[in-house]
């Protein structure tokens, strides 16, 4: 192992400490999307994929998911397990975008790869 | 170079080690079943998260703190004190290195902050395990070794494994759900 300099030392730390939060919130957990969570995941999931992610008020009134209350609930469900989270617009900060976080992207994956292999 | 910083960093994981031992004898000496077997070992997840940190640095800084806290045995026995110590220290490190080569980061070295990016829930739960199973079986060769009238070391054995392996998840699943609740009331309500 080639010496390191102090401020190399440091940076480690920084890293590590940061690589230690993030593997302690992945630790395994129960799951926590229900199919009615999932679904409203893949209408913001496809809002975003298609580059037009959803503002929030937008997506209460789609009476299809649910009632406002109910879709409100379920957004706060998502967002307090990690799987999105809110932008504002650049030119107008009152119009909140709801957006996949990288959880929910990897989910996206997961979910992708048993596909392909239930395809197989 | 930077040996002033490993210095301190030795010395951190000492002081915190030996404080969190002290703390803990105080609240939880209960679950002690033998002296150094405890059913619920909460500081075997704290001993993960020092190695994670510090590195090498933390493992010793681990062996210094269980070799200060454990003097009378070192008195008594030094050669069981010292490897009891060292077997402290050096199970978590060991197991980290073992669990991070057989990812596809062979070649360097598992301290790195590059190689720990390799690190997920899973593979804690994984060093967990097997950082358990080195420190259980280190302690029990050492009492096979140098104390000739232990008993039971079977039992002791899976007292300690159990212990340790409990006390980590505990104490790591602990620590997410803060991690997690101090984000949820910095986030921004919609």
């Amino acid at each position: 192992m080639t010496p390191r300099t102090s401020k190399k030392e440091l940076i480690a730390l920084y890293l590590r400490f940061r690589t230690l939060l993030d593997s302690l919130k992945e630790l395994p957990a129960a799951d926590v999307i229900t199919p009615e969570l999932d679904t409203l995941l893949a209408v913001i999931g496809n809002a975003w994929q298609a580059g037009k992610p959803y503002p929030v008020r937008k997506l209460l009134i789609r009476e299809e998911l649910g009632s406002p209350a109910t879709i409100h609930k379920r957004i706060h469900q998502l967002k307090d397990a990690g799987f999105v989270s809110f932008e504002t617009l650049e030119h107008d900060s009152r119009v909140r975008l709801i957006v996949p976080t990288e959880q929910a992207q990897r989910h996206f994956a997961e979910l992708a790869k048993v596909i392909l292999q239930a395809a197989k | 170079m930077a040996y002033g910083y490993l210095a301190l960093f030795v010395l951190a994981s000492t002081l915190i080690w030996c404080g969190f031992i002290a703390l803990y004898d105080w609240l939880f000496g209960w679950t002690q079943w033998v002296p150094g077997v405890n059913l619920v070992y909460l500081p075997h997840g704290l001993r993960m998260i020092l190695v994670i940190l510090f590195a090498e640095s933390g493992a010793v800084g681990i062996c210094l703190g269980t070799a200060l806290m454990g003097f009378d045995l070192l008195r008594a026995n030094p050669a069981l004190g010292l490897s009891h110590s060292f077997v402290a220290g050096a199970s978590v490190w060991l197991a980290a290195r073992l669990l991070i080569k057989r990812s596809d980061l062979a070649g360097e070295t598992p301290q790195t902050g590059s190689d720990l990016a390799a690190i997920d829930g899973r593979t804690l739960i994984a060093l967990a395990f097997a950082s358990s199973a080195l420190n259980a079986s280190g302690h029990v060769l050492a009492w096979l070794l140098f104390e000739s009238e232990a008993k039971q070391l079977e039992v002791r054995f899976a007292t300690m494994f159990t212990g340790d392996l409990l006390g980590a998840v505990i104490l790591l699943y602990a620590l997410r759900a803060l991690i997690i609740v101090i984000e949820k009331n910095h986030r921004p309500r919609p």
